[in-house]
């Protein structure tokens, strides 16, 4: 036998299938800082043309991921109250306007990077592996590789200190 | 269970990588998920039903919810070992007995974000003292009446703990339903029983009637 907190229990698949719909697509935001950490841009890349511009769009992405953070941890709550209603309205507008900003972010990356590799060699510095691999290829070695269990480091659940548990 | 995903293999970018993993964290665990073939009624096995269970949590999971069962199982003055497993994707938290051993399944991201709708961080805390409250009661065919068990023991709990009975009862009256479910009460019904288990924990009193395995 298994029992579930709320509603659909004997089939968690129904939850999963469901589980948008009841709390409107949520932005993770609350993990920008692991991204953030792995951001890679430096001073010598911004060095070239493409690498300031690489620069600057992770400045933008760094902005969008705080603004979605601040709305979402605070602005939102503090806004709503602990109305559901509200905050699922909330929500629903940081996630769209979030994956729109992402959309836009990815484009214009994927457009920096075709740019880039056509152009002359002096801005092939954009990732181009010291180790002689193809021209242009973006340099992935500063990446580490991610450890799934380090989602959970994100999240972690806390007996609050106040009767009322407010954060 | 860990496995790992080469963030060059997901979209070969580092921006698109960074970006991307905040808002369709499903796509980019699409291809390496660590989807563990767990059964409830069976364990591990390679023929079970896909769970999205990612593991099972250490003692000094980083989750935190090992060490909030065991500050839940200090209050209520239990010695009950649990199988602690961490889901994702779930949108809830179960309670299962397999294999003779008492199980509880976490949906951690969801307790967070029930936190936040909620407005209070012990909605997270009502949730799994709930859960634990599904294996002091007891199990039975009356879904409902488990239901309402588990709620009063969570009930208890919170107020144990040093929850406001305002604050005890506002996950259920942010998820719960409106009215009856084949499963479970709704959730004015399942407020109302919280609020019962509190003030019986104010008043230092225990009604065993929620409770089949009591005594």
């Amino acid at each position: 036998m298994i029992i579930g907190y709320q509603r659909c229990s004997s089939d968690p698949r129904e939850c999963r299938q469901s589980g948008d719909a009841r709390l409107g697509a949520r932005p993770r935001v609350g993990r920008y800082v692991l991204v953030l950490s792995l951001l890679f841009a430096t001073h010598a890349s911004a060095q070239s043309t493409c690498g300031q511009a690489v620069w600057q769009l992770q400045q933008y992405a760094i902005n969008v991921n705080g603004i979605a953070s601040a709305e979402y941890y605070q602005g939102i709550p503090a806004r709503c109250a602990g109305n559901p209603i509200c905050m699922q309205a909330w929500l629903g507008q940081l996630n769209a306007w979030y994956v729109q900003q992402t959309a836009l972010v990815n484009n214009w990356y994927a457009q920096l990077v075709l740019q880039c590799t056509q152009q002359g060699p002096g801005n092939r510095r954009l990732g181009r592996r010291p180790g002689g691999d193809r021209p242009g290829e973006i340099d992935i070695t500063p990446i580490e590789d991610l450890e799934i269990d380090d989602e959970d480091r994100a999240v972690r659940i806390r007996i609050p200190s106040t009767p009322n548990g407010f954060r | 269970m860990t496995h790992s995903v080469s963030r060059r293999h997901v979209c070969g970018g580092l921006l698109c990588m960074g970006v991307l993993r905040l808002v369709a964290p499903a796509n980019a665990q699409g291809q390496g998920r660590p989807i563990c073939r767990f059964s409830i009624d069976g364990g591990w096995s390679n023929d079970a039903p896909a769970e999205y269970i990612t593991r099972r949590a250490r003692r000094n999971d980083v989750s935190g919810v090992p060490q909030v069962v065991e500050r839940i199982k200090g209050e209520l003055g239990i010695q009950v070992d649990f199988d602690i497993y961490i889901a994702e994707e779930e949108d809830n938290a179960m309670a299962a007995v397999a294999n003779g051993r008492r199980i509880l399944i976490v949906d951690v991201g969801f307790l967070e974000r029930l936190n936040v709708i909620a407005g209070t961080g012990w909605g997270a805390i009502q949730v799994i003292a709930h859960e634990v409250g599904h294996h002091i009661a007891g199990f039975s065919a009356a879904s409902h009446r488990n239901e309402l068990n588990a709620d009063y023991w969570s009930g208890q709990t919170l107020q144990r703990l040093g929850a406001a009975r305002t604050a005890a009862t506002r996950a259920i009256m942010a998820f719960g339903t409106e009215v009856d479910t084949p499963s479970h009460p709704n959730k004015y019904r399942r407020a109302a029983t919280i609020e019962r288990g509190w003030d019986d924990a104010s008043r230092g009193v225990i009604d065993y009637a929620f409770c089949m395995d009591c005594r």
